[in-house]
This record gives structure tokens, C-alpha cells and sequence, in this order.
């Protein structure tokens, strides 16, 4: 995957007439490539930063994909409960003799994680 | 034979434990080999711990066993994100990345974590399974109704179910957000403690109180039918969306801000601390009642985190119509891979289950145990002077004589223990007569708060004449709070009686006032000849010197520090702290011998406290 990216770059500069960027990135990565099989502690530091930097930046990814997963999924079915009057979680405090519920055995579903 | 390999992992108290054909071979928690208190990762080490216990390598588990179902309980995450939306969207930003990454990919987990050694199928059983069989199967009992309440598994909080041979059937459940656990844990945390480990100084500060919040908190908080099951008002409470168990509302309740860690605690902090005891021992006796009028049997076995509160389960044994009472020592999370492997074993294997008539815990000793050779290794490290004693009878000879001058001792020995109690191997042992012994442990060794109170260890045959306890009612797991008995209580004068607070502590109210609580209560060790020999031989040495047959027995750790695993960190615990001698096997080390070291602050603030 990193030795594609930047080819792949540079191939999208160069077809968008970005020629000496594009250059520029190939010889970076030819560099670094080749510095990196001399001596491999470069390589390594360099994975290193690159894979601090994408954790860094999925961090931030993550957080603003999962914001949109709540607001399509998550808070449109919660709005949905709401008007249906599904109270899964028992907030509202039922009329009942007990609080006790059945518990139903499945004693067959051990290899599975639900 | 069937090794099957149970796992509790990525919430709190990760643990493994290894059966051999039903018979229990190693536990251990994660937390001892990592130092880290509760660490909720993959219990790598306990797991490699286990298998070497057992002599086996991974390609030879014939099963694992993950003690809950992860699927489900991502479901109960999702449904409460979407009862609260939109203001659970925080909580679900923060909760969704370890689903993705590891919780919703368990197998995967396990099969990383054994570098694709295993060639066993992977099993789960739900949470509240888990529990409940690690309450019955390792029981004395044939047949019993087992009670099991914690803060949340899945969706159950609450279950009660009936053990018969080698079945469990759960019957009845009471579910998320309705719970025991996380009630008592939002008054933790209200109180200023850290929520999952701070629960039982709630439970020590509770005597220093009077209960007169309890009506309050039935009213408004929680409402409590007959038969005991509860429904808490989520009006008053954080934990569905936030990183708060409780909320503006709740303080209001209380006219008052939560306690901040680490200040003061107030008067009003220990009525508070007094009514949510007493509310939680009539919702738990009630509970027992219900189970007992359903089952009508005799026997009561009790799991989950609320199972450790000793002073309910002492309660239970006074009041609850039944007549014998087990709880499972790792009543935690901890205990659920026990369970997970046991349910495994008997449920789905439908193996023949063979009943212990002490039980099948074997005293809970069953971490690991250290030889001569890695304690020489470790005193050489250190260049510690020590004497080596060829007999074990000599050890425990002049550790008694130590105990009874006085001197505070660490004891370290054979195997270690499995669940949050040390039980005299991995202990702090002192003297229960001396009445500057409760403030020394807790300030100068143990560098924790001073209300707390200690644990007696007592030979089970003298338990009788120094609590109030039934002949055969044992508590060898350090489970049960009783009364001190009445021969062993000193009179008050009229000025101590008046003492309130924190000042309770002033009066010395028995002749054992180092553990004693201020309500004349302890948190009782039974210590049986065949179960732990060595230990029980330095009780009756001491006994033979003084004509006493208890001692105090605490964890051999300091604040925030998991007890102590190997001789390094014994070692280490003894010269950071103002512990006396220090005993590891035979080996008998004395600090006045030790060469100082530098690093005590280092050592203390590695340990977050608790």
C-alpha cells in the first residue's frame, strides 16, 4: 500500500498536468525506497511516523464518519422508537406487579456470539 | 481428557482460567502480571501462565471460552444510543472505535493473541451464565438456587436461576439500566471513589454514617416490589450517555456536588454511604426470598460484583431462609471465565459433575507459586540479606513470634490467589490485639485512607469464640461480615460513645481492636488445616504464644498496586513500604538488615490510585 500510493499520486498529477510535482513525488519515493533498502532503520522510522500520522488522521476520520452513521442511522431509529412508544430499556416505569422477565434458555447457541 | 481454556477480556478484571475434565487446574487475573489494576486487555499472560500450570501449549485446548456474547451486548449499546438520541451521541462516538476494532471481532482477538495456534472451536456463553456457574458448579452443593447480580453483562443485571447436578437453568432476569451494580456504583462515584474498584470502601465507610437518605433513595431513585425486583429512575442517572453514573439531577437530589476524589469526607458523604448499604441489603434479602419462596431449597449460591459486598452476604446468612450460603471468591468479572469454561464443560458437554463437599475452589489458590530458585534469583537481583529456614514449621514459628512482637510481616507463599481477596499467601500479616495496628497498615504500609477497616483471619475451629457465627458456617473466602461475639467487646465510656465520624475510630471497641469495625462488625477469614496448612500452622503458632487464634490479614499490595504476583514485586512492596520482615517460602528478610534503595516515590506514583 505505500509503495502505491505515491506512484498512484503521481500518476494523477501527472494527467493533470502537475508534470514536475509529479516528478518530484517519484523521486521522493524512489529516494526513500532506495535509502531504504541500504538502510533499513530509515525504512523503518519512516513507517513508523507515516502510521502515527494516519492513526492521528483516522482518529479524526473516525469521529466524524460515526458522526454521520448517528445522524442517518442512529437518531432517525431513535426518533422512530419515540413515536412508535418502544421503551426497550424500560424507562418509563411500567405498571406491573414485578420487574422480573422470563428468561428464555438457548443453551444450543454456544458457538455463536449472539 | 478436555482442556478447555476460559476467558474474561476488554471490561474489567481480565482473566483466564485452564479446566481439566471439570477440575479446576489455573486462574489468575490479568492485573497481577501487568501490574496494571484491573486491566481490561487480552489476558496474554494469565493465559500463558495456565497452559504452562497445565503443561499443555495451545494446539491442545479443546476449546476456548469467551464469557459473554459480544454480538448481543453491541446490541444493547445500540439500543440505548437510540432510546437517549440525540444525546447519546458522544457516548456513541467514544464507544464505537473499540467495537470496530476488537470487541465485534472476538474470535479474531483470540486467534492473534495465540499467533493461529489454536485448533479448537471458540465458545460463548452470555455473561449471567457465566456467573451463575461459576457460583454453582465449583459449590458444595448437588442442588441450589443460585442468585447472581452485577452491573451489566449483556442486557441481564440481575438473574436467578436453579442448579441441579451439572445443569443451571436461568428462570428469571431483571435488565439493563435496571440495576444493582450500577446503582451502587453511581453513589461510588458520587461519593468521590472510582467507579469498579472504589465500591468497597463505600461499603467500609457505611458504619461511620446513619441511613438517613434511605427513604429518599427509595422514593426517588430506585422502587423496590416485594419480591425484590427494582426499577431505577434513569431520571437521576448518567451512565446510558455519559462518562458520568450520575447526573445534575441526582445532585440536586442530595443538595449537594459530588465528593472530589481525594478530599475530605464529610459527615453527610457517610450518611449517604450508610443508606445505599442499608438500601442494598433489604433489595438483596429481599431477592434471596423471592429465590427461596420459587425454589424452595436450601441452598444459596451468589455471584457477580454485588456478590462481594461481605456485609449483604453476612445479612443473607442471618436473615435469608437459607440455611448454607457459598459465594464464588472471583465474584467478579474475573470469575466469569470460570464460569464460562465450567458452563462449557457441564451444560454443553453434559459431563457428570462430581460435588466437593468443601467445594471445588480449591481455596481459591490457584495462581502461580514461585520455587527457590526464582526467589534466590530475585534476592541476588536486589542483593537482599536474607536467612533460609530448611523447615517450613520453623518459618511459620518465628513468623507467629514476629506477628505477636508486633512487627508488620509480608507473606508470600505457594500459590496465589484468584479473585480481589488475598487469603494468606500473598498477605500482609500484623497482630489483631495491637491497637495502634489499623492506623500503622493503613498509613505507613498500605498508604491508603484511614477509615478503612481490616480483615481477621481465624482458625475455623475458633471462629465461635471471637464472632458471632454458627459451628460449620465457615467464610474461608473472606466473604462474609458478622458481628464481633460479645466476650471479645470492650465497654465504652461515655465520651467515646458519643464519637461521631471519622473519630469513631478513636475507641478501641474489642480486645481484637485492629479488626474491628466501628459498628463492632468483621470481615471474617476462616482459615482451614486442610485447605491452606502453612497458613493455618502460623495462626495456631500465634495462638500458642498469645491464646489468640486471629490475626489481621490484608492484601500485600499498596494503594492502586494489584496484590503482589511474584517474589519481584514482594520484594519490592516490602522496601518501599514500612513492612518489617519480609517472608517469601522460607526465606525470612528483615528491613532493618536491607541496604536502602532509591525509587519509593517512583514506585508509589506508578500506581494510579484507587
Amino acid at each position: 500500500m505505500c509503495s502505491i500510493m505515491p506512484i498512484a499520486i503521481a500518476f494523477l498529477l501527472y494527467k493533470y498536468s502537475y508534470k514536475d510535482i509529479a516528478t518530484y513525488v517519484l523521486f521522493s519515493f524512489f529516494t526513500i525506497a532506495l535509502l531504504s533498502i541500504i538502510i533499513p532503520p530509515i525504512g523503518f522510522y519512516i513507517y513508523k511516523q507515516s502510521s502515527k500520522i494516519g492513526k492521528i488522521i483516522g482518529k479524526y476520520v473516525a469521529i466524524v464518519a460515526l458522526f454521520f452513521v448517528y445522524i442517518c442511522t442512529v437518531l432517525p431509529t431513535g426518533i422512530l422508537m419515540k413515536i412508535v412508544k418502544r421503551d426497550r430499556l424500560r424507562l418509563k416505569m411500567p405498571t406491573v406487579e414485578s420487574y422480573w422477565q422470563k428468561y428464555e434458555n438457548k443453551n444450543s447457541d454456544y458457538e455463536y456470539q449472539f | 481428557m478436555t482442556y478447555l481454556l476460559g476467558i474474561s477480556a476488554y471490561y474489567h478484571d481480565s482473566a483466564a482460567v485452564i479446566i481439566k475434565d471439570g477440575e479446576i487446574i489455573a486462574a489468575a487475573q490479568e492485573e497481577r502480571f501487568t501490574r496494571i489494576k484491573q486491566d481490561s486487555e487480552f489476558p496474554i499472560n494469565a493465559v500463558n501462565y495456565c497452559l504452562k500450570e497445565a503443561n499443555i501449549i495451545p494446539e491442545d485446548i479443546d476449546g476456548v471460552v469467551y464469557y459473554e456474547k459480544p454480538f448481543v451486548k453491541f446490541e444493547r449499546i445500540l439500543e440505548t444510543a437510540m432510546a437517549y438520541a440525540p444525546f447519546s451521541l458522544k457516548s456513541f462516538i467514544n464507544a464505537m472505535p473499540v467495537w470496530l476494532n476488537k470487541k465485534l471481532f472476538i474470535p479474531r482477538e483470540i486467534d492473534k493473541n495465540f499467533d493461529k495456534r489454536l485448533k479448537c472451536p471458540i465458545y460463548f456463553t452470555t455473561h449471567h451464565e457465566s456467573h451463575c456457574a461459576s457460583a454453582f458448579y465449583p459449590s458444595p452443593f448437588e442442588e441450589a438456587a443460585i442468585l447472581c447480580l452485577d452491573g451489566v453483562g449483556e442486557w441481564d443485571t440481575t438473574t436467578w436461576a436453579i442448579g441441579k447436578g451439572n445443569k443451571i437453568e436461568i428462570k428469571e432476569k431483571i435488565e439493563f439500566p435496571h440495576s444493582l451494580g450500577l446503582l451502587y456504583s453511581a453513589f461510588t462515584g458520587f461519593l468521590g471513589f472510582k467507579v469498579n474498584s472504589g465500591e468497597y470502601k463505600v461499603m467500609g465507610l457505611a458504619p461511620y454514617g446513619e441511613p438517613i437518605y434511605k427513604d429518599l433513595i427509595l422514593e426517588k431513585l430506585v422502587d423496590v416490589k416485594e419480591d425484590g425486583s427494582f426499577w431505577l429512575n434513569q431520571d437521576y442517572f448518567g451512565y446510558c450517555t455519559t462518562d458520568y453514573m450520575f447526573n445534575k439531577k441526582f445532585e440536586e437530589l442530595f443538595n449537594r456536588a459530588a465528593r472530589k476524589p481525594e478530599t475530605a469526607l464529610s459527615q453527610n458523604d457517610m450518611d449517604i454511604a450508610a443508606s445505599l448499604q442499608v438500601v442494598t441489603e433489604e433489595i438483596i434479602l429481599k431477592l434471596a426470598n423471592y429465590v427461596h419462596l420459587k425454589t424452595g431449597l436450601k441452598n444459596l449460591c451468589l455471584a457477580g460484583g454485588c456478590a462481594l459486598n461481605c456485609v449483604s452476604n453476612g445479612n443473607l446468612l442471618e436473615k435469608s431462609p437459607f440455611e448454607n450460603i457459598w459465594v464464588q471468591p472471583a465474584a467478579g468479572d474475573a470469575g466469569g471465565a470460570l464460569g464460562a469454561a465450567l458452563t462449557i464443560y457441564y451444560n454443553a458437554f453434559d459431563n457428570h459433575r462430581f460435588v466437593n463437599e468443601k467445594d471445588s475452589q480449591k481455596g481459591s489458590l490457584l495462581g502461580p507459586k514461585y520455587n527457590d530458585e526464582e526467589i534466590i534469583t530475585t534476592l541476588n537481583k536486589f542483593n537482599a540479606k536474607y536467612t533460609k529456614y530448611e523447615k517450613e514449621e520453623d518459618v511459620c514459628k518465628i513468623i507467629a513470634r514476629y506477628i505477636a512482637d508486633g512487627k508488620s510481616i509480608g507473606h508470600f507463599a505457594g500459590r496465589m490467589e484468584y479473585g480481589p481477596r488475598a487469603l494468606g499467601n500473598r498477605s500482609i500479616l500484623a497482630d489483631s490485639r495491637n491497637r495502634e495496628m489499623q492506623k500503622n497498615l493503613n498509613l505507613a504500609i498500605k498508604k491508603r485512607e484511614s477509615f478503612r477497616p481490616f480483615a481477621p483471619s481465624c482458625l475455623e475451629e475458633d471462629v465461635e469464640k471471637f464472632f458471632d457465627i454458627k459451628k460449620g458456617k465457615n467464610s474461608p473466602y473472606m466473604l462474609l461480615t458478622r458481628p464481633i461475639s460479645n466476650n471479645i467487646k470492650t465497654e465504652l465510656t461515655e465520651e467515646e460513645k458519643n464519637y461521631k465520624g471519622i473519630d469513631k475510630l478513636k475507641a478501641y471497641r474489642s480486645t481484637l481492636p485492629a479488626i474491628t469495625h466501628v459498628n463492632y462488625s468483621a470481615r471474617i477469614q476462616t482459615v482451614s488445616k486442610d485447605v491452606n496448612p502453612r497458613y493455618w500452622n502460623i495462626i495456631n503458632e500465634f495462638k500458642r504464644l498469645t491464646d489468640c487464634s486471629v490475626i489481621v490479614n490484608t492484601s500485600f499490595n499498596i494503594r492502586g498496586e494489584p496484590i503482589v504476583n511474584t517474589p519481584e514485586n514482594a520484594y519490592k512492596c516490602f522496601m518501599f513500604t514500612d513492612l518489617d520482615v519480609l517472608v517469601l517460602e522460607n526465606y525470612i528478610l528483615l528491613k532493618e538488615d536491607q541496604d536502602k534503595i532509591d525509587g519509593i516515590e517512583q514506585y508509589q506514583s506508578q500506581f494510579k490510585l484507587d
